[in-house]
């Protein structure tokens, strides 16, 4: 009877205890994520859940936000040095870094890693690497083939891996039990369930404020799980954002992209190959429509590629306003008769909504067309070998604004130049830019790339959607400076 | 032949009498009417251009006199949406399910009746195509045809074909061994003849049954496949899509969900009141 009296009193005690700690300072974060990740290998990831945990667990060369106003920030490498013809990169490394298992990070880590990236088939990069060398432990110079003036973007995308662990254990361990050199530690994956990460205490820039972060898969209802309290942060959709703006404990936040949602004409057919039938297309879209429709006011309208945050958009580049009796004096003039079938507007389930609201905006100037909802595999198959007349869509091409050439230059035909546009002026400004180092010139070059785009009317864009982050109210997250990454690091349980 | 007619005449009376005495079938049958006048009439109820005029200022507004059951997330009326899109719920469930008892009440019973090889050849057959699973074979179907209303019908109407086709073998094995068939084959009454006259008849209340339940599943089925975005595409309206669609706006608009949801629960349970109506009242055994 005493025993078991003393037994529950200590039961009661460690209760009591467990509950203060609680209180005293919250040291867990749970996130939502849509999907399980299929690796972790530093540089072939492919989905957003798989980078934004690997964010956490490796770290970069240097930090750099892709807003064509923010200077590089050092990370592992203190500072840089960039040769006078845009050819050598030089980083000195910092000391004190250290990978999980507390060896330092070297210079050959850096070069394994740099050209882990480089030959990953998972990343694109505009920029040629002749070489990587390691002069001394802290030394790593990367030589370009040709200069590629956006190149410290690709840097700031390289996760640091150690070479050390990739040699002594297989691949699949590399990729699935990763050896990180951030600021979380991998500790275990769930297949299907969860992922768990550490803070790293010896982490140069101090440990992370929230100790143990656990990445969830919770499809669909993530705003269900906020709403609880079972999930501490997660990206939500548009339609969600009513009833969780209703709840006091969550915070919402809008973050501007530089992803945008159109719709892409097949120039190589009829007769989208006319230029002012498609200009009487971009005239017939009622984008602030859309945007209040689809996206519930959660995206900013823009008939520009280039987001207004990006650099090289000026305001000076043609927009294009709905203006419907415009569009059919086009369409007159290029001998488009009224009730024209276009043809069948292709798309994925998700953008169905998008496509409906255009093909009645089309209907409206006269211009007839199907909808085909495809599975998602299907549709990119169709969209990419350019099986399709028009195509409702959302693209990201993020990084620098050179990435954009993706969308117009006739290497990309068949991979991300979705309207198989084929311009010989095209290309060559794109050429151009690539190389230029002048900040100067390179806006010059991009105001007479997204002018002759807009001119040319070579898509009809209609709006840069925000993504959308719901959080605990008693949560600091991070600044979204890079298009909706963040950085656990910067996450702390508010007092 | 004058004689034979007005037998049958009075079969009907008799047959009408009794399922009339049955107040819920009788509930089922006068909401199946209602549903399926809704169906026809749809262009006088309702213009169809009203179930797809977006206004957007509307949008994912509740029900009141001017949008009876409300708006979706475009702006689009649901009342409308709900009316015009009877059609295709209803024509994909009946088309489907009448297809499917025609081909499965043939093979059925003609592996009942003849056993043996017949019999072995066709079940095994239909054992091939239980094996995948009925979502998955109308997927490949629609995907191989071509994602439209008359390939999504085929396609359906294959994957519920071995369902009938076991059902009605095992009811037609137990009523081919009466002894009235044996009376007729004893006659030399063709085979053809035995079957649709003597063996289907009499095995017809678990056969319509079947039936009616399989339009209300072949409903919900077609639904489904418009979800994957094999069914039938948009703007045109479907139940089943409306539901799914409304899947986003479970605590924002319930509406959305409730009123599809209400005509697809009624349509299904009037078909399974009247099935259950027909059964009694064609019960030789259940006469009064």
């Amino acid at each position: 009877m005493k025993k078991s009296l003393r037994i529950l009193a200590a039961m009661g005690l460690s209760l009591l205890m467990s509950t203060t700690a609680m209180a005293a300072g919250k040291e867990d974060l749970k996130i939502a994520i849509d999907a399980d990740v299929n690796t972790l290998h530093p540089s072939d990831w492919t989905t957003t859940s798989e980078l934004n945990i690997e964010n956490q667990i490796y770290d970069t060369l240097i930090f750099y936000a892709r807003d064509g106003q923010s200077d590089p920030e050092p990370r592992l490498a203190e500072s840089f040095e960039i040769s006078e013809d845009g050819l050598t990169y030089t980083f000195h490394l910092r000391d004190g870094a250290t990978f999980h298992d507390g060896s330092a990070i070297t210079s050959e880590d850096a070069k394994f890693s740099i050209e882990l990236y480089a030959q990953s088939e998972y990343q694109s990069s505009m920029a040629e690497i002749a070489s990587v060398e390691a002069p001394d432990e802290k030394t790593v110079v990367i030589t370009l083939a040709n200069p590629y003036s956006p190149f410290l973007e690709d840097v700031s995308r390289q996760h640091i891996a150690s070479k050390a662990y990739h040699d002594s254990v297989d691949e699949d361990t590399f990729a699935n039990q990763p050896l990180g050199s951030g600021a979380y530690k991998f500790v275990s994956h769930a297949i299907g369930s969860s992922i768990e990460l550490e803070a790293y205490e010896d982490y140069y820039r101090g440990a992370a404020p929230i100790k143990n972060v656990t990445f969830s898969v919770v499809p669909n209802t993530a705003s269900i799980a906020l709403m609880s309290g079972d999930i501490g942060f997660a990206q939500i959709q548009a339609s969600d954002l009513a009833q969780l703006q209703a709840m006091p404990t969550i915070t919402i936040e809008e973050v501007p992209t530089s992803g945008f949602s159109f719709l892409s004409m097949n120039t190589e057919k009829e007769p989208f190959n006319d230029v002012k039938v498609r200009q009487a297309i971009n005239y017939a879209i009622n984008r602030e429509n859309i945007v209040s429709v689809v996206y519930d006011n959660e995206a900013e309208e823009n008939s520009n590629i280039c987001a207004k945050t990006r650099f090289g958009y000026s305001d000076e580049q043609p927009q294009y306003t709905y203006d419907p009796e415009k569009a059919k004096e086009l369409l007159a003039e290029a001998g488009v008769e009224e009730g024209t079938n276009l043809g069948t507007i292709l798309c994925a389930d998700k953008y169905s909504n998008l496509a409906t609201v255009l093909q009645a905006d089309l209907a409206a100037v006269g211009l007839n067309c199907d909808i085909s909802v495809e599975e998602f595999n299907a549709y990119i198959q169709d969209l990419t070998s350019g099986n399709y007349d028009l195509c409702a869509l959302e693209m990201t091409l993020d990084g620098d604004t050179q990435m954009l050439e993706m969308a117009f230059t006739s290497d990309y035909i068949g991979t991300a130049n979705n309207a198989r546009y084929s311009d010989a002026e095209m290309d060559d400004l794109f050429a151009q830019a690539r190389v230029e180092n002048s900040d100067e010139k390179r806006l010059e070059l991009y105001n007479q790339i997204f002018t002759k785009a807009q001119d040319e009317a070579v898509y009809a864009i209609i709006a840069n959607p925000l993504e959308l982050y719901a959080y605990d109210a008693n949560l600091t997250v991070t600044d979204f400076v890079l298009e909706g990454d963040y950085y656990l690091h910067d996450f702390a349980w508010n007092e | 032949m004058n004689k034979s007619s007005s037998r049958r005449r009075a079969q009907i009376g008799e047959f009408w009498r009794r399922f009339r005495k049955n107040k819920v079938a009788m509930l089922g049958l006068v909401i199946l009417i209602v549903i399926v006048g809704m169906a026809v009439f749809a262009d006088l109820i309702v213009p169809y251009s009203k179930c797809v005029e977006q206004l957007g200022a509307d949008k994912l507004q509740g029900p009141s006199l001017r949008h009876w059951f409300g708006t979706d997330e475009l702006g689009r009326d649901l009342f409308a949406r709900i009316v015009h899109g009877s059609r295709n719920s209803l024509m994909v469930g009946v088309t489907t399910s009448l297809l499917a008892l025609l081909v499965g009440a043939t093979l059925g019973a003609s592996a009942a009746y003849f056993g043996g090889m017949v019999d072995n050849i066709i079940m095994r057959l239909i054992d091939i195509f239980t094996c995948i699973p009925p979502i998955l074979l109308s997927l490949a179907v629609v995907a191989a045809l071509g994602k439209t209303l008359r390939n999504l019908i085929i396609a359906m109407t294959i994957s519920c074909i071995p369902g009938t086709v076991r059902l009605i073998r095992s009811v037609v094995i137990t009523v081919a061994e009466q002894d009235y068939v044996e009376a007729a084959r004893s006659y030399g009454t063709s085979n053809a003849r035995i079957i649709f006259r003597y063996v289907l008849p009499n095995a017809m209340g678990p056969i319509i049954v079947n039936t009616t339940m399989m339009i209300s599943d072949m409903i919900l089925s077609a639904a489904g496949l418009s979800f994957i975005g094999m069914g039938i595409q948009p703007p045109r309206p479907e139940w089943g899509a409306l539901l799914s669609n409304a899947q986003s706006y479970l605590f924002t608009a319930p509406y959305m969900l409730f009123f599809p949801g209400i005509f697809i629960i009624l349509t299904s349970m009037a078909f399974n009141l009247v099935g259950d109506g027909l059964t009694d009242a064609l019960d030789p055994k259940l006469k009064d």
